[in-house]
C-alpha cells in the first residue's frame, strides 16, 4: 500500500455487516483530508442476512464510534442479551447457561471454582450458573445495568444485544455516509492487479465504471472476491473438526416476551438457534450435509418455532475454516470472506470487530518493511483469534456423551486438535484452566462449558481445603440465596425493553470494554 | 494416586525459605526446609511484584523500609544514554492510544523537547532523588510511582526464616550425603547423621537435588556465552539512592544495587572459562522434584535480581498446586508456563545485547555479541517497533514490553513512524500538550519529599 503524502483510497468491497462495521470505524478513526472511502455493494448479491446474536464487544465498538445505545436499540429492535443457553449438548435433558460473567468469590488465592468442587463433593450439587448473577438474572428474564447498583453482584456480569443485523447495517450505513464515505451499488466484475507487485489497483463494475484503490477491504462474505477469486489466498479447512456445514433460517413473529438470551438447542446432526428481538424471533438449524438433508431440516425448523414464519426457508452453506492469511498483498480480508465459524458462540460479528480494531493499529504507514512487518503482526493476531475460537467451539461437541446419532457419535469421537487436547487433560486433573490472555473466551467461558457439559475433575486445589466444611457450605449457601434474592429486585427483560423509547428514563448505560466479562469483574 | 501432604525444601538460602513461606502461608501442608545455611550477603532487586507478595505472606513492608532492609527503587537508571526506565509505561493513554506514538511523532517533527523519561513521574523523581509511597488512587499522578525494592539479602532472608517458622515451617539442618532416587522420583535424602528425609514434592532451591536427566537437558544461551558475573559488596558510604544503576563498559556491564547499609556491584563481564550464566533447565519440574530459583535458571535481567523468579515459580507452583501425585498436566503445564517466561527473560537480556551494541560508539564485540543473537521472535518485536511504532500483541510477559519501550526510547532509537492516528494530528498540537504533560510531571516531581 502507498503511503506517500496524498490521499490514500480505501475501497471496501461488500456492504453486509462486516462492510458496514468497516466504513463506520474507518470513517470515525482515520482523518477524511488522508483517506477517501468507498464501498461497493450488489443488490443483485444481497448479504448473508442472518447474524443476530452478539457478544458484549460490540459496546466497545458502539462506544468507540460515540453511539448512543438507546437509539442503537431502537434502530435494531433490539433486546438485551445476558448469555447463551445450551441445550441437550452433554445429554439429551441437559441444559446451561454461558453467561457473560464471572463465578463467586475467590477465597484462599484460589478461583471459586476450587470451592465449588469442594463442596460439590461434600454433597452441595447446585450448578456452577447459580453463583453468576448473570445466569441468574438470565433464568428469571431480569435485566439492569451492570454497575447500575452498589450490590457487588451488580459488578460481576457484562451483556450485549439480540440485534437485527441488516437494520444494523442501514444504520452504520447512514453513520458512515454522514462522515463522507461513498457508496456504489454495482457488481465487481474484473480485478486488475500490478504485474509487478501483484497488488490489487483497479476494481471493474458490471456498468463499465472503473474504481482505483490504494487499499482493498474484502468484505464480499463468502464469495471472498478480492482474497479468494483473485488473490487465491489459501484456506484453511477446519471441518473435520466443525463438520456443519449447511443452515436453514427463518424468522417468525414473537410468541412471548423476549427472553434476554440466545438459545443454541442440539439435534441429531447439528444444533438450532433462537434469538429473540423486539419484533420476531430469528430461527435456524446448522446441521451437517452428510448426516441431515435440507428437505429435512427445514422440517426440524418449522416444527421447532412456535410463532408464525414469517419469511421463505433460507439456505446457507458454508465450510469451517479460515484464510491462511486475512491481509495479503494491499487487501483485507473481514467478514466472511476471512472465514467462518459457526454461530454457536455468536463470534461472527466479534472476529468482524477484531479484525477492523486491529487494522486500525497496523494501517500501513512507513516504509515497505514497516508495512510488510504490519502485515505479518496483523496476520498473527487474526489467526490466533480464530484458533483459539475454533478451539473453545470444538469443546462444545467434543465433551458430548451423546452416541443417539452418527453425528454424535463421530463428534464423541473425533481426534482433537493438540491445542485443546492439552486443554482437557490440565482440567481433568484438577479443575485447572490453561493460562492464557488474549483471544475472547477465558476462564470464567471454559469453566462454564466443562461444567455445563458434565466434565469435572475429580479432585481440586489443595488451598480449598482451608476453609471448615461447615463455613464453607455455609457460605455458598449464602452467595446461592443473595443472588436469587438480588435477582428478584430487578425489573424484568420485557419491562426494560418498553421504557427504551422513553425518554424520562435515560439513565445512562455502562461503560464498555473489550471484555466478555465486564467492565468491572 | 498418593496426596500431597508434605514438602521438603532443599537449601536454606533466601530462595529456599522464601518458597516455604509462600507455600506454607497458602497449603495446609506440611512444610520442611533442609537448611544448608548458605552464607549470603549483598542487594537483591525486586520488581514491583514484591509488594504483592508481601501482602500474600502477611509481611509487613512499610517496616522492612523503616528498619533499613529494604530500599525503593523507582528506575533504573542506565548510565551510557542516562535514561531512567520506570516500572510502568511512561505518559498516560490520549485518545485510546499509547503514549509513546505522541513521544515518537513529536520527536520525528523535532519538537519533542525532553528525553522520554520526562513524561514518567517515577523516573522523574529518581532523578532528583525524591521519593513518596505508591497512592492507591487511581486519578492521582502519585499512583504512578510504582516502585520495587532493594533488599538487604542477609537481613532480609532473617525475616523471612522467622516467618517461615511462625507460618510452621519445620527447620532441619544437616548435610546432605546421598539422593536415593526411585526412576526420575527422588526417594529419600540421606544425611550424615543417617537419617532420612522424604516428602511428596522436593522442592530444589538450590540444585543438588537436579537428577542426571534434568542435568543433561540443562541448556546454555549461546547469547550468554562469553559472559560471566562477579559479585563484590561493601558497605554503603553515601545516601543510597532510590535506583538500580547500569553502566556499560566496553566488554560487559556493571549493575549496581544499594540499600542503607550495603552496596552491591554486578560485574556482568568477559570470560573465557564456561560459567553458570545464562543456565537453565526446561523441565525444571521433573518427577517429584521441582528446581525453583537460581536452581531452574541463571540470567541477570537488569532491573530484577533472581528473587523476583523464585516467587513466579512459587506463585506458578500455587495457582495449580497438586492436590495428588497424579500430577502429570498439571506438570507439563508448570514446565510450559516457566519455559515461556524464560524465553522472556532471555529476550530482556538480548534486547541489552542490541541497546550495547546500537549505541554510541561501541565497540566491535558488542556488535559482534549481537550479531550472534539468534531470536526470530526478538527481531519480528524489534523490527515492527523500529519500522512502524507499533508495539506486538503479546500474552504472558513476564517483563512487560513497557520495560522494553523505555529502554529503546531512551537509548534514543526511536521508530521510523507512529500510528496514522496520532500522524494525522496537527504537530503544534501534539508539541502542546506534550509540554503540558512535562511541566505538570515536572511541577510533581520537585513537590515530593526527598529521599530519604
Ligand atoms: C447460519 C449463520 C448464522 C449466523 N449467526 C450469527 C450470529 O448469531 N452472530 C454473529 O455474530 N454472526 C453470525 N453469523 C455470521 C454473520 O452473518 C456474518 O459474520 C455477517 O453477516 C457478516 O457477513 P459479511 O458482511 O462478511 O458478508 P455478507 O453479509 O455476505 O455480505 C457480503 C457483501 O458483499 C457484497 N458482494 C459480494 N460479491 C460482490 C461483488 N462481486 N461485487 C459487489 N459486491 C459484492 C454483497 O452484496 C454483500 O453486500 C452467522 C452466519 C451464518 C451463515
Amino acid at each position: 500500500m502507498n503511503t506517500a503524502n496524498r490521499t490514500h483510497h480505501w475501497i471496501i468491497v461488500g456492504g453486509g455487516t462486516a462492510g458496514w462495521m468497516a466504513a463506520a470505524a474507518f470513517s470515525a478513526k482515520l482523518d477524511a483530508s488522508e483517506h477517501r472511502i468507498t464501498l461497493i455493494e450488489s443488490d443483485a448479491i444481497g448479504t448473508v442476512g442472518v447474524g443476530e446474536a452478539t457478544v458484549p464487544h460490540l459496546r466497545y465498538f458502539n462506544q468507540v464510534l460515540g453511539i448512543d445505545e438507546r437509539d442503537f436499540m431502537r434502530e435494531t429492535q433490539a433486546t438485551y442479551k445476558l448469555g447463551i443457553e445450551f441445550v441437550d449438548w452433554g445429554h439429551v435433558g441437559d441444559r446451561y447457561l454461558h453467561p457473560f460473567g464471572v463465578y463467586g468469590e475467590p477465597a484462599h488465592q484460589v478461583g471459586f471454582f476450587q470451592s465449588w468442587l469442594k463442596a460439590r463433593s461434600l454433597g452441595d450439587k447446585a450448578p456452577l450458573e447459580a453463583y453468576a448473577p448473570g445466569a441468574v438474572m438470565a433464568r428469571h428474564e431480569r435485566f439492569a445495568y451492570p454497575g447500575s447498583s452498589a450490590h457487588p453482584f451488580s459488578r460481576k456480569y457484562s451483556y450485549a444485544f439480540h440485534i437485527d443485523a441488516s437494520r444494523y447495517a442501514r444504520f452504520l450505513r447512514r453513520y458512515a455516509e454522514a462522515r463522507g464515505v461513498v457508496r456504489i451499488e454495482g457488481k465487481v466484475s474484473d480485478v486488475q492487479r500490478s504485474s509487478v507487485t501483484g497488488d490489487i489497483q483497479q476494481l471493474t463494475l458490471d456498468s463499465g465504471e472503473r474504481l482505483w484503490g490504494d487499499g482493498f477491504i474484502d468484505c464480499s462474505g463468502f464469495r471472498a472476491v478480492l482474497h479468494g477469486q483473485t488473490l487465491g489466498v489459501g484456506f484453511e479447512n477446519w471441518s473435520q473438526w466443525l463438520p456443519c456445514d449447511r443452515a436453514v433460517a427463518i424468522p417468525s413473529a414473537s410468541q412471548s416476551a423476549p427472553r434476554p438470551y440466545t438459545r443454541a438447542i442440539a439435534h441429531a446432526a447439528g444444533w438450532r438457534w433462537q434469538i429473540p428481538l423486539q419484533h420476531r424471533t430469528g430461527n435456524g438449524v446448522v446441521y451437517c450435509s452428510e448426516h441431515m438433508s435440507a428437505d429435512q431440516a427445514t422440517r426440524k425448523l418449522l416444527e421447532s418455532m412456535d410463532g408464525e414464519p414469517l419469511a421463505e426457508p433460507n439456505h446457507l452453506q458454508f465450510t469451517t475454516g479460515v484464510r491462511s492469511k486475512s491481509w495479503s498483498h494491499n487487501s483485507v480480508a473481514i467478514g466472511l470472506s476471512a472465514g467462518f465459524l459457526e454461530p454457536l458462540e455468536s463470534t461472527s460479528i466479534y472476529l468482524i470487530q477484531s479484525a477492523i480494531m486491529n487494522f486500525l493499529e497496523c494501517l500501513p504507514r512507513g516504509e515497505e518493511n514497516a508495512v510488510e512487518a504490519l502485515r505479518n503482526e496483523f496476520n498473527r493476531r487474526m489467526a490466533l483469534e480464530y484458533e483459539r475460537v475454533r478451539d473453545f467451539l470444538i469443546l462444545h461437541y467434543t465433551l458430548t456423551t451423546r452416541d443417539d446419532s452418527a453425528f454424535w457419535h463421530r463428534m464423541r469421537t473425533l481426534e482433537r486438535p493438540h491445542s485443546l487436547e492439552r486443554k482437557i487433560a490440565l482440567f481433568r486433573e484438577q479443575g485447572q484452566v490453561e493460562h492464557y490472555e488474549l483471544g475472547m473466551f477465558l476462564e470464567p467461558s471454559w469453566l462454564a462449558v466443562y461444567e455445563g457439559q458434565g466434565l469435572l475433575p475429580e479432585r481440586w486445589h489443595p488451598a480449598a481445603d482451608r476453609a471448615a466444611e461447615g463455613a464453607l457450605l455455609a457460605s455458598l449457601r449464602r452467595f446461592r440465596e443473595e443472588t436469587a434474592r438480588w435477582v428478584d429486585t430487578l425489573p424484568g427483560h420485557d419491562h426494560c425493553l418498553t421504557q427504551l423509547g422513553m425518554e424520562a428514563d435515560e439513565a445512562p448505560w455502562p461503560p464498555a470494554a473489550m471484555s466478555l466479562y465486564g467492565v468491572f469483574s | 494416586m498418593t496426596a500431597v501432604n508434605s514438602i521438603l525444601v532443599y537449601g536454606g538460602s533466601l530462595d529456599g525459605w522464601m518458597a516455604a513461606a509462600l507455600l506454607a502461608r497458602s497449603l495446609p501442608l506440611t512444610v520442611t526446609v533442609l537448611d544448608t545455611q548458605p552464607q549470603e550477603s549483598g542487594v537483591e532487586a525486586t520488581l514491583p511484584a514484591i509488594t504483592g507478595f508481601h501482602h500474600r505472606l502477611g509481611l509487613n513492608e512499610r517496616a522492612l523500609i523503616d528498619n533499613g532492609i529494604a530500599t525503593p527503587t523507582l528506575a533504573t537508571h542506565y548510565r551510557a544514554s542516562d535514561s531512567w526506565v520506570p516500572f510502568e509505561a511512561p505518559g498516560f493513554t490520549l485518545d485510546g492510544l499509547p503514549f509513546h506514538h505522541y513521544a515518537v511523532y513529536g520527536h520525528l517533527n523535532g519538537r519533542l523537547e525532553a528525553a522520554f523519561d520526562a513524561f514518567s513521574l517515577p523516573a522523574q523523581a529518581a532523578r532528583r532523588q525524591r521519593y513518596h509511597p505508591q497512592s492507591n488512587d487511581a486519578g492521582s499522578l502519585l499512583a504512578t510511582l510504582n516502585s520495587g525494592l532493594q533488599l538487604d539479602r542477609d537481613r532480609y532472608r532473617s525475616v523471612i526464616m522467622a516467618l517461615a517458622k511462625e507460618l510452621g515451617v519445620h527447620r532441619r539442618t544437616g548435610a546432605l550425603l546421598k539422593v536415593e532416587r526411585a526412576g526420575d522420583d527422588v526417594e529419600s535424602l540421606l544425611l550424615e547423621d543417617g537419617e532420612r528425609l522424604s516428602a511428596e514434592l522436593f522442592v530444589d532451591a538450590d540444585g543438588a537435588l537436579m537428577s542426571d536427566a534434568q542435568k543433561e537437558q540443562t541448556e546454555r544461551l549461546a547469547s550468554a556465552e562469553g559472559f560471566a558475573v562477579e559479585r563484590l559488596v561493601a558497605p554503603q558510604t553515601e545516601v543510597a539512592c532510590p535506583c538500580t544503576r547500569v553502566t556499560q563498559r566496553e566488554e560487559g556491564w556493571e549493575l549496581e544495587r544499594g540499600t542503607a547499609a550495603c552496596v552491591e556491584r554486578l560485574r556482568l563481564g568477559a570470560e573465557d572459562s564456561p560459567s553458570e550464566f545464562g543456565r537453565y533447565c526446561p523441565t525444571p519440574w521433573m518427577g517429584n522434584t521441582l528446581a525453583v530459583g537460581q536452581a531452574a535458571g541463571e540470567l541477570e535481567a537488569f532491573v530484577t535480581g533472581p528473587l523476583h523468579w523464585l516467587q513466579t515459580a512459587v506463585v506458578r507452583l500455587l495457582d495449580a498446586f497438586p492436590a495428588s501425585t497424579d500430577w502429570r498436566a498439571t506438570r507439563a503445564e508448570y514446565n510450559r508456563r516457566t519455559l515461556l517466561e524464560w524465553r522472556d527473560r532471555q529476550a530482556f537480556f538480548e534486547l541489552h545485547l542490541y541497546l550495547a551494541a546500537h549505541s554510541q560508539g561501541a565497540s566491535d564485540v558488542w556488535r559482534q555479541r549481537w550479531h550472534k543473537v539468534d531470536n526470530p521472535e526478538l527481531l519480528r518485536w524489534l523490527t515492527l517497533f523500529q519500522t512502524a511504532g507499533l508495539v506486538a500483541s503479546r500474552e504472558l510477559q513476564a517483563l512487560p514490553d513497557a520495560l522494553r519501550v523505555s529502554l529503546l526510547l531512551g537509548h534514543q532509537l526511536w521508530p521510523q513512524a507512529c500510528d496514522p492516528q496520532v500522524s494525522a494530528r496537527e504537530p503544534a498540537a501534539v508539541a502542546h500538550e506534550l509540554a503540558k504533560m512535562r511541566q505538570m510531571i515536572d511541577r510533581a516531581a520537585t513537590q515530593l519529599p526527598p529521599y530519604p
